[in-house]
């Protein structure tokens, strides 16, 4: 059987996770910093989310398809995105960063806004109080963001058959194969199972490592306070 | 080095207009909560913006709205002790101390021992905020600030959070810190007795505005808006009756603090009769609260003394005319 359907789905949805990370973290920081058109930002943001997938990959094909702005551009060095891997990274992670986004925004609205004015006061520069207090008060949240990120970008199927396509060995990932194998007909079906319970196994496992290093971070914090 | 202040900021409803200036040594800025005592104490570290206005620390303009000129929190070089500590919990004690310091390694861990050892904190330097009791978090976040080598000192209500048993220790402790300080230092708090034993002047912040400045004493001794009595601990407002009027002209009412009530003698032109309510006994003294027809007085007195009363008795009460204290509100 041919495993590479595995081993692109697990490289896409790494690479689109590391990419939502940074995308969403930088995105919710700025965000609550800009006070102007704050909510017109946050619904732009949010879109990839609550659209239809297929939705997002049209409007993605018009962005970066041969005639598309992106496209365009990218025709002229000479380098084509459409149906290649690269392709269902950028599905995946237009999809799966509002929920990055999202939840990491939640966690900088909780944090103690306190915390960063004594940051300040204490002349630290606004770099370093990202990093040493932002972060880290964040840790769960961006924690907890990941996994859904991580999970949404495993099970991506509507974006990335629009824009990296189905072909076999180079942009088919699990759950586009689950789909090549169900159309196929019944005697595929076990194939198609044989994907979706490696799915399931894989969602289930990034949950439970999140899970398993927020009670040490929890454990390491001190815990409950005296 | 003074710290001058002249503001406007208004925030929904509430708007505040202080002008004012700090000179050299502890001064405290007192007032009921949501006076805007602590919207000021940000203002003055940068955290928060004012509308308009300007703040200056010596030669140095930290905020003029004419220019557009806001230095920022980090340029200011002003300690601000927080009501909550605002500590960091991802660092441990010594990191939180080292983390507002400049200069080498070497040189950030000598002075942060120091700083543990002045504190009492050696032994729990390598302990995180949440292992942390109340005073021991206190004592963090002092030293916190002062390893940042602030000029000015913005202590906001430090003991607001303390159980009372720890108050008066961390207080010593912050007795202490104020007076080693050799620029402006503030205490915002609500507590008139805070403010008399560590500063020798206090601002009364009251409905966004300083409506008294002076020496603590003096606020106790003279106070001459409602606002400031109040907060120094007067208890008694009565009406100013009608043959007054005419010698206390718009003047709305007369304040008598507790312990300057007496039983009326033969010559008194103000009195005050009432029944007992309640007594509520004390350690040195009693309070007695008397049900008058302007309402309920109290009245403190000795523990011991033969003219307290027992509840239900009709009394008299007046006060010397030098302790009849007279409002325009």
């Amino acid at each position: 059987m041919d495993v590479t359907p595995f081993v692109l789905t697990l490289k896409i949805a790494l690479l689109a996770t590391a990419c939502s990370v940074v995308l969403g973290i930088a995105a919710a920081w700025l965000v609550l910093r800009i006070h102007r058109a704050q909510a017109l930002l946050d619904g732009i943001l949010t879109l990839p989310m609550v659209l239809p997938p297929t939705v997002v990959g049209f409007a993605l094909l018009l962005l970066l398809g041969k005639r598309g702005p992106v496209g365009a551009l990218l025709q002229a060095l000479d380098i084509s995105i459409i149906f290649t891997p690269t392709a269902g990274v950028i599905a995946a992670t237009v999809v799966s960063f509002p929920l990055m986004y999202r939840t990491v925004r939640g966690a900088m609205e909780q944090l103690d806004p306190d915390l960063a004015a004594a940051g300040r006061t204490l002349g630290m520069s606004e770099w370093n109080i990202f990093r040493q207090v932002t972060l880290p008060g964040c840790a769960p949240g961006i924690a907890a963001g990941t996994v859904l990120t991580f999970a949404r970008a495993l099970g991506e199927f509507g974006a990335t058959i629009m824009i990296a396509g189905n072909i076999p060995g180079k942009t088919q990932t699990m759950s586009v194969a689950i789909y090549s194998a169900v159309q196929a007909g019944q005697s595929h079906y076990s194939e198609a199972l044989f994907w979706a319970v490696i799915i399931c196994l894989m969602s289930f496992a990034g949950m439970l490592v999140v899970n398993i290093w927020n009670s040490i971070y929890v454990r390491r914090k001190g815990g409950r306070g005296r | 080095m003074s710290l001058y202040v002249d503001i406007c900021k208004k925030l929904g409803d509430f708007s505040l207009t202080m002008q004012v200036e700090f000179p050299d040594e502890p001064t405290a800025v007192i007032g009921a909560s949501g006076s805007g005592k602590s919207m000021l104490l940000r203002c003055i570290a940068g955290i928060e913006t004012p509308d308009d206005g300007r703040i200056t620390a010596g030669q140095d303009i930290w905020y003029d709205s004419t220019k557009k000129l806001f230095l920022p929190p980090q340029k200011r070089h002003a300690g601000y002790l927080f009501q909550q500590y605002a500590l960091f919990e991802n660092k441990t004690v010594a990191g939180n101390i080292m983390l507002g310091m400049t200069g080498t390694k070497a040189g950030k861990q000598q002075r942060c021992s120091m700083l543990l050892e002045r504190f009492q904190l050696t032994g729990l330097a390598g302990l995180r905020p949440t292992q942390l009791s109340g005073g021991q978090k206190q004592r963090t976040a002092l030293a916190r600030m002062l390893a940042a080598e602030p000029e000015v000192l913005l202590l906001d209500e430090p003991f607001s959070a303390l159980d009372t048993h720890l108050r008066g220790q961390v207080r010593r402790q912050m007795a202490e810190v104020m007076e080693q300080h050799s620029g402006v230092s503030l205490l915002v708090t609500h507590d008139f007795s805070e403010a008399l034993q560590l500063c020798s002047h206090a601002a009364v912040v009251s409905d966004g505005k300083i409506v008294e400045y002076g020496p603590c004493i003096e606020l106790w001794k003279q106070p001459k808006t409602r606002a400031c009595a109040e907060l120094t601990g007067m208890r008694n407002f009565i009406p100013v009756p009608e043959d007054l009027e005419q010698e206390k002209p718009a003047m709305q009412s007369i304040g008598i603090r507790p312990e300057h009530l007496r039983p009326a003698r033969e010559n008194d032109s103000l009195t005050y009769s009432g029944v007992v309510r309640r007594i509520l006994p004390g350690i040195y003294s009693s309070q007695v609260e008397i049900e008058t027809a302007h309402g309920t007085l109290l009245w403190e007195t000795a523990r011991g003394s033969p003219e307290l009363p027992i509840g239900g008795q009709r009394i008299t009460l007046s006060a010397d005319e030098e302790n009849l204290h007279f409002f325009l509100d």
